[in-house]
Formats: C-alpha cells, structure tokens, sequence
C-alpha cells in the first residue's frame, strides 16, 4: 500500500469515528434537549404501566371431544403500590379476609419496581369483586383482573394421565429467564401430558405498555402484543370408559390398562389411588394438597406405567416362549410335578403353587394351569441369558416410549447385569425364581400389557399412544421370534380362560373368547400382588387388558375377577358394538 | 519503562474510568455489594496489567499471539461446558469471587492474532487466501460467544475484522463483496438466533413485538437518558435507576445514569473523552511503520469505538438493544481489564515507534 493509500485510509477511518461521535451527539441532543422535558415528564410520574395478558393454555380433550383440562375465569385482586394509597390496607384486609400486615407486606415488597402489579389474592368470589367495585373511585391501584385459571371438569378422572400443575420454582424460571416464556409466579406441568406437552399447551404471553395520567387511569396504549393461546391437546383416552373402569376398580390399590390393538391407542389408564388435579391450581386447597403428598399409598404415583413390581407367574409367558422358539423343550414334552423340584438331590424343593402337584403336564398344560414345575424344568434347561432375550425381545426391560414423563423401564436380570449390579455370579436357584417371575424381575403394568399386545397381534403391534399428536404412528419393534411359537403361545393363553383347568377361567365371559395369563407374585411379608393380562376376542384381537392390584391376593382369583368385571364394563359402554367375534357385528 | 511513554492516552482512559467508577456508586445505591469499591479495585490491577503490557512489550506479545488466540477458545469452550452444566445462559467462569469472562480476552487475542498474520504477509500476493484465513480465525471465537449466547458480543468481531483489513490494505471490491455475502447470508444467522434474541433485534424496529421485555427496557432507558435535560438532575440524584425500570444500569445501562443525572452537558463531556481518546489512539497509527502495530491500533480502536456507538446508540434508541458493556466504564472487571491491555498495546507501540 502505497504512504498516500494508508493516508487516504486512515484518513476515511477518522472521519467515520469522529462523524458517528457527532451523530451520536446530535441523537443525544434530540433525546435530553429537544424532547427533554417530554421524557422528563414521563420519568416524574412514572407514568408507564404493564400489563400482562396471559395466554389461555390450550385444553384437554378426550378421544371422543370430552373436555378433560379447560380453563375457567379467576378474579385475581391486584395492586400497583405506586397508586395505592396505604389507608385504604385496612378496608382491603376486611374484604379479602387478609392480614393487614400481610398486604402491606406484599405491597411493600423490596425486590420488585413499584410500578409493577402485585398480586394480593388470587381467585376470589364474586360477591368480594362487587364489594371492591363499588369502592373503586378510592381504591387507587386496586385492580380486579379476570384471568384463567386450571379447571378439570372431570375431576379425578384420568388424574395419572392428565398430571398437574405447579407453581414454577425459582431454578426453572431462572434457567428460561433470557427467553422469559413464564413469570416468577406462573405455573408449569408437573406431570402426565401437562408435563409432557407444556410447551405446546402454555402457548405466549402477550402484554402492553400504557400510559396512565395520574390517577392511574389509562391515557394510550404505547405498545401491544397480543398473547398466543396454548394448543388444544387430544388424547386417546375414552372418558366414559375410564370413568366406568376406575369405578369398579374401587378402593382397590393398583392399575388397570386397555388397549386397542389396531390403532396403539390406550383407552383406559385407571392407577389407583387416584386425585383431583383441581387442589393443586386452586387456592385454600392447601390442606388438601399437603394430604395427597403425604398420603403413604402416594396417590400421584402412576402405578401403570411409572413403577415396576414382579410379574410372577404372567413372567411363565416368556419362558414359554423361548421353550417353543428355541426347540430346547418341544411343545408336547412333559414334565412330571410332585409339587416341587429340586435342582439336585440334596438342593431346596422350590415349590409349585399347588402341594399336591400337577402330574405329568405339556406346555399347554402347564400354561394353562400355571405349572411352576414345568417351567422350573425349561429355566433351568434354556439358562438365564436366554430367558433375558426372550423378554427384550418382548419389550420386558425396555421402557415404553409413551407421552407420559417417569415410564419405568423394569428390571430384566441376566448374569452380565446381576455381575453389574450386584458384584456376585449368577446361582441356578435364580435362574428358576426368573423363569416363574419372581426374584430381580420387574415389570409395570404397561410392559405386560405390551407384550400382551405383541403376543396378541403376532408382533404386528402399532406404537403405543395415549396423546393424539397428529403424527404416522409407527409400529412397535417387532420382536425376532418365529410366529409359530407365537401361535402356539396364544393358543396355550386361551386355555387359561376358556377351560375348566384354566387359572384364569373367572375372567371368562360368555359372548367371546378369551386368552390371557394370570400371575400372583409373591411380595413377603405382605399378600401378593394380583395380575391378570390378556385379549380378545381370540380369533380376532381388537383389545388388551392388563389389571394389577397391589397386594390384591390370588392372581387367578381376584385380578381375573376383576378383569371380568372390566370386560363387561366395555361391553355397556358398546366397545365391542362392531366387533366381529364379540357377538356385535355378524361375521 | 516510563521512557516515551504515552501519558496522555494513560491519562484519557484513567478519567474516563474514574466517571465510570463515580456512575457505578450511583447506579449501585441500594444494591448489596459494594460495586463502586469494587470497580475502584479493578481500575488498580488494570492499571498494573496495562504496566505489564507495556513491560513486556507488543512485539513479545504478538510472538505468543496464537497461543493466546488457542487459550481464549479452550476458555470459550468451558463457558460452553459449563453452561450446559448449569441452566441456561453461562457468560463467566468463576473463580473462587471472580467472574472471569473469556469473551472479552478473546477480543484482543483475535486483534493479535490477525496482526500477527496479516502483518507479516504482504498484500500484494495472495490476497483471496489472506482475506480466507482472517475470516475463518474470527468465526471461531464468534461461534463460540454466540452460543453463550452473547450477541453483542459476537457482532463486535466483524466490525473489527473489518477496519483491520481495510488498514492492511485489502482491496476495497473483497470488503464489498463480503458486505453482500453476509447480507445474503442473514436468513441463516437468524435461523440461529434464539426466540428472545430476534425480539430484542426486532424490537428496534417495532416495539409492538415485545412490550414487557425488551420493548420495555428500551423506552425507559430512553426516558432516564431524556429526563437528564440539559443540565441533568445532579449526581445521584436520578430517579429512574433508583426505581429499578432499567436492568443492568450498573453495567450495560450505565450510560442511562450518566445522561439523566449529568444531562447533555455529563454526556457531551464524556463523548468528548471518547473523542480525545479516540484522537490520542489513532495518533499511535500514523507513529509507527511497523505493519503488525498499525494492524493492532486498528483492532483496538475499532474494538472501543464500536463498542461506545452500540451502547449508547441502545440507549437512545438508536441501536437494538443487544447487551455490550460501555468501554471503561459499565462495572465489570473482565471488560475494564480488556481494555487496559488495549490501551496498554498501544502505549508499548508508542513507545516503540520507530520514526527515523
């Protein structure tokens, strides 16, 4: 660069920095000068107000349009501490049924601007909205805003799936401050879909900066944005059914789940105890609240998908099935049952559920009378790392992805894991607890329920839903297993119900048949938890039913019972209207 | 050491900071901490980095400039680390009380680091190549600061890549070109760029976009800067940082509590200081014939200037509101060390210049 070049430049350089200084001056002058006394004005009275404008979130809906999550209006009583003059504290106290130290403490606040809003009580009755109405040309600053609130019409129906609200604690709203989506004080998904999908229900806050004259009263909008309300949510849930199948589960403890096997979708998720996701949105619920967090059978536990308990004998599935696929034992062979089995002679007797023993029974037998013999006999011959792939290959073990936060992955042991786990080798006792449910294995209803599924369907099984997304449903991952094997599993599965041997026969129902698979896992010290899993119609599968009640005693008594019960419920509410082989349409 | 030494450039940065201490004290009433204290405590160990700088001298420095452009984004990056560790926006690693920010080092190690290679590089030759590299040497740091995120900033960056180049002497169609390039490119950054940021952009063009938020900051620092008048209502005695309407005043809105307090008459004189830095900076550029220095006083000049007309432009609605301390003067002791170190640059080249 030739000497006059770098001149010419740096020459152009000065000038640009020294004529943006300028520039900058002159704004300055316009600012603090020209418009001075303007701005100066403004800053006297403080003159500009917020306002929030909150976006609806979106609602909740059931399969059928039935309203499951709205929201409802609250008359919230504000105060701008900047116009509120402190004599009227005690008129407010009587009205509101308030401390007066508390409002003027609220009022008083350090942190926040004067300027700003602050909230006094939330949802307060009309007749206290009058009261305030009739005083307003003294109540400077006291506002009444109508804003939503939450509201389950349905009340406890669907609690688990639905989930609820909680006020956003101080960690969250700091870690969105930069975007500020939410408010110190606003509210967030906690659990169930309202968890899952805040995003798209919460939708935007809008808000508006005003100019109010001295008396607080608005002179012209300065800026506006108006709020983007929540996207509607729809699930696959049947209302009616879930109500009808929560009621006849009762007071019992535990989960019931049905499923549509055509479409994935789930109709019912009853998990019991239950709540009203009402007392965590609404003020003076508190005691309530504080009684659902203490409460030992912890109601807000989704005991369907979020917590795994041992199958038991519904686990024999399994094991049956890698007899068959694997051609260790072939489906007609039998295994004599005294009652017991002992590993080698001088080994424990590990003992069938029935003392006097089953006699010499083949594997539809031994799945129809849930045969703890005959299944001690192919855990030991197929070996735990087998048994772990066949339930993989089921989905045991793999968390189910559904729009539901906290699914439970369960727990399938093999010598690798209990090496991980628990630094010791593998004992062939363990292998026989595995092959009948028991010991490490762990399950949530929902797992069973899907192998349930795959094993009804032939692996052909759609993905499992419980949110209406809108999006191509995939299928659920086919497991690698012969269909044969699979074929003769259902067939042993409907002979639990269908015959008079059958551990599951009180499920059985008189205008279609059934299969499925009863389990009572042993939970010392306590009963055992009853299990029944199947589906129907058996010729042509349209549901799955997986009912488990914690501590519920006999599987093949009680959950089959129930399971019963359930079926007869859908049968009122006409779910099997239309399905061939259930006695609704001719075939 | 004191040997043609640079007093009046020394001077110029000391009172603009020593304002800048007396605004913080007055933006900080009421606030726990003792900001002005602090900033005070900051102004003394720039002053003894700047000596050091000087010490050791810009030619040592420029040596060592790719290790110190290689520290600054292992810096960077455990920003980045560390912000994925915590929730959310991560600017600072702290030490023990001090919040160190590796965004503001990485300015003057780019300004080395691209004197270092344009300097020892004749222009003549090669220039696509040249003007390739300097490009890519200053995307990396702009990548990392951005995903802070911290836009302002990111966007300093270019202006100083630009105002170097243009002292190497690139050829001025390259710096066009470039111009067009990255306003074709504009779609893709703002794909980049997270929802609150586009509002904070957009709301310079339409407060509509975001009332409460940015839209909010921005008329109110607007108001405290208008309601300084002419003469200003007297130190300390502004309302509109007492009342907290604005965020940051005692670091990106400082100059709000200059203007309403001093007035016209406090922000003219501090646009003056400015100015006569300004005037005393670029005066080490035409002292030197060392390529790399001239290249070094570009990127530092620039750096501050850049810097000063964003800020206070935001504050008077000139500028989109993008979060860029005030040189020398918002609290921050990263910053203000920064620009001692700049300073301190030129002083050593002014020290060294070699007129014959």
């Amino acid at each position: 660069m030739t000497i006059r070049e770098f001149e010419f430049r740096t020459g152009l350089f000065r000038f640009f920095v020294f004529g943006s200084l300028l520039c900058l001056g002159l704004a300055l002058f316009d600012v603090q000068v020209r418009c001075g006394g303007e701005y100066r004005d403004l800053a006297n009275r403080n003159r500009i107000r917020l306002l929030y404008l909150e976006a609806p979130r979106g609602d909740i809906y059931d399969r059928n349009g039935a309203v499951l999550a709205t929201s409802r209006p609250s008359f919230d009583v504000f105060v701008i501490p900047e116009d509120f003059d402190g004599k009227n504290a005690e008129f407010l106290s009587g009205v509101l049924g308030l401390k007066k130290e508390k409002i003027l403490s609220k009022i008083n606040h350090p942190k926040d601007a004067p300027f700003v809003p602050v909230l006094l009580k939330r949802d307060v009755k009309k007749a206290v909205v009058f009261k305030l109405e009739e005083r307003k040309p003294e109540l400077a600053g006291v506002s009444v805003e109508i804003r939503p609130i939450r509201f389950y019409p349905q009340g406890t129906c669907a609690s688990h799936v639905i989930g609820y609200l909680g006020k956003i604690s101080k960690r969250e709203y700091r870690g969105q401050e930069d975007e500020g989506l939410y408010r110190f004080d606003d509210w967030i998904g906690r659990s169930g879909v309202e968890k899952i999908f805040e995003r798209e229900l919460k939708g935007e806050d809008g808000g508006k900066q005003i100019e109010v004259n001295s008396q607080g009263r608005m002179i012209r909008v300065l800026s506006e944005r108006d709020p983007r309300p929540g996207s509607d949510l729809a699930l696959t849930i049947d209302s009616k059914l879930e109500e009808k199948i929560s009621q006849i589960f009762g007071d019992r403890i535990g989960s019931a789940i049905v499923l549509d096997l055509e479409t994935g979708e789930i109709l019912t998720l009853v998990s019991k105890p239950n709540f009203n996701p009402n007392v965590f949105v609404s003020p003076g619920e508190g005691t309530e609240r504080g009684r659902i967090f203490k409460n030992p059978s912890s109601p807000l536990l989704n005991r369907g998908v979020s917590t795994g308990y041992p199958p038991g004998s519904v686990f024999k599935l399994v094991t049956a099935l890698s007899a068959l696929d694997t051609g260790v034992v072939p489906p007609g062979k039998r295994f004599f049952c005294k009652g017991f089995f002992r590993l080698n002679p001088r080994s424990r007797a590990f003992q069938c559920w029935r003392d006097g023993g089953h006699g010499a029974v083949n594997l539809f037998e031994a799945v129809e009378q849930s045969c703890n013999v005959y299944f001690y006999n192919v855990g030991s011959r197929v070996g735990p790392d087998t048994l772990s792939r066949y339930a993989h290959e089921l989905g045991l073990g793999e968390a189910v992805e559904l729009e539901l936060p906290n699914v439970f992955p369960g727990v399938i042991p093999n010598r690798e894991w209990k090496k991980k786990t628990y630094h010791d080798a593998w004992y062939e006792g363990e292998t026989l607890n595995f092959a009948i449910g028991q010991g490490y294995v762990l399950t949530s209803p929902l797992q069973i329920l899907r192998m349930v599924g795959l094993i009804a369907t032939e692996g052909n099984l759609p993905e499992i839903h419980i949110a209406k997304t809108g999006k191509k449903t995939k299928k659920t991952r086919k497991p690698v297993v012969r269909v044969e094997s699979i074929r003769l599993l259902k067939k042993a599965m409907t002979r639990v119900i269908q015959t008079d041997r059958g551990t599951g026969q009180l499920a059985r129902v008189d205008f279609m048949t059934m299969a499925g698979k009863t389990g009572t896992a042993q939970a010392p010290p306590k009963e055992p938890h009853s299990w029944f899993s199947g589906f129907f119609p058996y010729e042509n599968p349209k549901y799955a039913l997986v009912v488990l009640i914690e501590h519920g005693g006999s599987g093949g008594f009680y959950a089959a019972k129930l399971a019963k019960e359930i079926v007869l419920g859908m049968k009122e509410t006409g779910a099997f209207d239309s399905v061939p082989g259930a006695g609704g349409a001719n075939v | 050491m004191f040997r043609g030494f640079y007093w009046p450039l020394f001077y110029t940065a000391v009172i603009i900071s020593l304002v800048g201490v007396a605004a913080i004290f007055s933006a900080s009433r009421g606030l726990p901490g003792d900001y002005a204290l602090k900033q005070l405590a900051w102004l003394g160990v720039s002053i003894l980095t700047l000596m050091a700088v000087v010490r050791i001298g810009y030619r040592t420095l420029l040596g060592y400039s790719y290790a110190f452009y290689a520290i600054s984004i292992a810096l960077l990056l455990v920003v980045i680390i560390l912000g994925d560790m915590h929730l959310g926006a991560q600017r600072w690693i702290e030490i023990g009380p001090f919040a160190l920010q590796p965004s503001e080092f990485a300015k003057i190690a780019v300004i080395l680091t691209l004197a270092q290679y344009l300097g020892e590089r004749a222009r003549n030759r090669y220039q696509t190549k040249r003007f390739l590299v300097a490009f890519i040497l200053v995307s990396f740091p702009m990548i990392f600061i951005l995903k802070q995120p911290d836009l302002g900033t990111t966007l300093i960056f270019i202006p100083i890549l630009f105002c170097i180049l243009f002292l190497w002497g690139v050829r001025l169609r390259y710096l066009v070109v470039t111009s067009l390039f990255a306003l074709t490119s504009f779609p893709v950054f703002w794909a980049l760029l997270k929802g609150y940021q586009k509002r904070r952009l957009l709301v310079f063009l339409n407060p509509n976009v975001d009332p409460l938020g940015a839209g909010y900051t921005a008329i109110q620092s607007k108001i405290a800067v208008g309601a300084g008048q002419f003469f200003g209502k007297g130190f300390l005695q502004g309302t509109q940082n007492r009342l907290r309407f604005l965020p940051e005043h005692h670091t990106d809105f400082i100059f709000c509590v200059i203007a309403e307090e001093w007035g016209f008459v406090g922000s003219c004189l501090i646009l003056m200081l400015f100015a006569l830095l300004f005037i005393r900076m670029i005066r080490v550029i035409e002292r030197t014939t060392d390529t790399r220095a001239r290249l070094i006083t570009a990127g530092v000049v620039s750096m501050v200037f850049f810097q000063v007309v964003i800020n206070i432009g935001m504050t008077v609605g000139l500028m989109p509101i993008t979060g860029l301390p005030l040189p020398f003067v918002s609290y921050g002791g990263s910053s203000l060390v920064t620009m001692f170190i700049a300073v301190g640059l030129l002083i050593s080249i002014y020290k060294d210049r070699s007129i014959f």
